[in-house]
């Protein structure tokens, strides 16, 4: 459903972001994208998101060319960037603007029970905790229902306890309603609990690594011993990608 | 109860200084006609409102006052909104209005009288240019602080145009345009009284100038006085509007103000 063809980014100061890079993904799949820092990974999501263009090749939704925005594509940033003069509620509604009022409000507070944050729905986000207010920007981004759900490092933030409790919340609203979602990460363990595939990423210019198919069954478990496997090929694939193109390492174990 | 001894204290400082000027003048210290007690001013003052023509004073100072604040914030907002949500617009406009600031403003008189003549439009105009400048410089520089992440997400969800400011970029923006607001409206009392000192029959600055010239220091300071009040009032008027549109600021003032508000409420059950 969503195609990505031949995407190269080159910013105006000549830096190549992303070169060449090709994808497919089918419906309801999950792709988790890991990498270094200066990768792109960030930048691809933001094209496929319609925030910036390309400077080659197209993203394709359903075979139409992503120019812009889109309903159909939801985004959750690292940080929750909800409006604070609006009530969270109103943050959700945000999502909605051509909605009818009471529509509006009935799906904001159907997305803010659903993240179990209905208590707070008139409360200002400055009253929410790191981990709340990250749940209402979920709530935001899943409320006009997305066919695909971008997440750009959306837990990096929160302690660890908050994150793992976030992955699974994630994963309870992606068994749900089955988005297409596409997650970057530097946490390979979120990738790993997370995703069906996932893609590696190297710097200069940002091109695909290696393109894992994870073969591991759901639910999942952090401690399972095939998990752990897998995390040390990633980071193997990572400190290869590291050794050709050194850089702060940008990856958690 | 807090309420009370919140504006107990701001009471406190004037109080004090008025018992400080009362025992100055009443022990003699400084001669009368120089310095007259409180006692001589409030009867000046009363001596005035009685007679209606205090009121007739106050009345067409503050309604320079608000003419040129309206004129001024009007093309304030409309520059501002301009220079701050275009670059190309700023660039037009921005270089111009940082020169033209530089400018005492009182330097504009002789132009206006000339321009004007002396009678109330030039008086407005000065008003208005010094009401002008803090309310564009602060709404310019509140658009151009917007967080650039807020108006993604908004970009995200389809806003654009009128829906992305009215959205984002204005409420955004408020706290810094109430601040200019507030800045206006303090130069622009301060600008009402150089015009009506510079030639004017009406109004409380002339009544100073009257005082100065008819040697009545009690008329001077209690148009002080009043000058104090109204421009406090006006303020206050300003300040609480602001408040109730920039309550969600998540600033130390704002966390003190709820502080403060929650004790009043608390205060008050207890009453």
């Amino acid at each position: 459903m969503l195609r990505i063809e031949r995407v190269s980014k080159r910013f105006e100061s000549g830096t190549v972001a992303l070169r060449a890079i090709d994808l497919a993904l089918d419906r309801g799949e999950v792709l988790g994208i890991v990498g270094t820092s200066g990768s792109g990974k960030s930048t691809l999501l933001r094209l496929v998101a319609g925030l910036d263009r390309p400077s080659e090749g197209e993203v394709l939704l359903d075979g139409v060319p992503v120019t812009g925005p889109r309903p159909e594509l939801g985004l959750v940033f690292q940080e929750p960037r909800l409006m604070p003069w609006l009530s969270v509620r109103e943050n959700v509604e945000f999502a909605l603007p051509d909605r009818p009022k009471p529509e509006r409000r009935a799906r904001a507070e159907a997305a803010l029970a659903r993240v179990g944050l209905a208590a707070f729905a008139d409360a200002l986000p400055r009253a929410l905790s790191g981990g709340m207010a990250q749940r209402a920007a979920i709530a935001r981004a899943l409320v006009a229902r997305p066919e695909v759900l971008l997440l750009d490092e959306p837990f990096s933030a929160l302690d660890a306890f908050t994150r793992m409790a976030l992955q699974d919340h994630l994963l309870e609203i992606w068994r749900h309603d089955r988005p297409t979602l596409i997650l970057v990460t530097h946490d390979i363990e979120e990738a790993l609990v997370l995703s069906d595939r996932v893609l590696v990423l190297r710097a200069r210019p940002g091109r695909i690594h290696a393109e894992y198919q994870l073969d591991l069954p759901r639910p999942r478990r952090r401690t399972d011993p095939r998990l752990q496997e897998w995390k040390e090929r990633l980071l193997a694939d990572l400190d290869l990608a590291l050794g050709e193109a050194p850089g702060e390492p940008d990856f958690a174990i | 109860m807090t309420a009370l001894r919140g504006s107990a204290l701001g009471w406190a400082l004037p109080l004090g200084l008025l018992l400080l000027w009362e025992a100055i003048a009443g022990a003699g210290l400084v001669r009368a006609s120089l310095l007259p007690p409180p006692a001589a001013v409030a009867a000046t003052l009363w001596a005035l409102a009685k007679s209606g023509e205090l009121a007739e004073h106050v009345a067409i100072t503050l309604l320079r006052v608000l003419l040129g604040f309206a004129f001024g914030t009007a093309a304030a907002t409309a520059l501002g909104a301009l220079a701050g949500h275009s670059e190309t617009w700023r660039r037009l406009l921005d270089p111009t209005i940082q020169g033209l600031r530089n400018v005492p403003s009182i330097a504009w008189v002789p132009l206006f009288i000339l321009w004007l003549g002396i009678f109330e439009a030039s008086k407005i105009t000065l008003i208005a240019v010094g009401v002008f400048f803090p309310v564009y410089l602060n709404l310019m520089a509140g658009i151009r602080q917007t967080d650039r992440k807020l108006v993604e997400v908004a970009r995200v969800h389809g806003y654009r145009g009128l829906s992305l400011v009215r959205r984002v970029l204005l409420p955004a923006t408020l706290p810094a345009y109430v601040t200019g607001l507030r800045g206006g409206l303090g130069l622009g009392w301060m600008f009402v009284v150089a015009a009506e000192m510079m030639g004017a029959s009406e109004g409380l600055g002339f009544l100073m100038v009257d005082g100065q010239q008819t040697g009545r220091p009690a008329v001077i300071i209690g148009s002080l006085l009043l000058f104090a009040v109204l421009g406090k009032a006006t303020d206050v008027v300003l300040s609480l509007l602001g408040r109730r549109a920039t309550r969600w600021q998540d600033s130390f003032a704002a966390a003190q103000e709820r502080e403060a508000d929650a004790a009043d409420r608390a205060g008050l059950q207890a009453v």
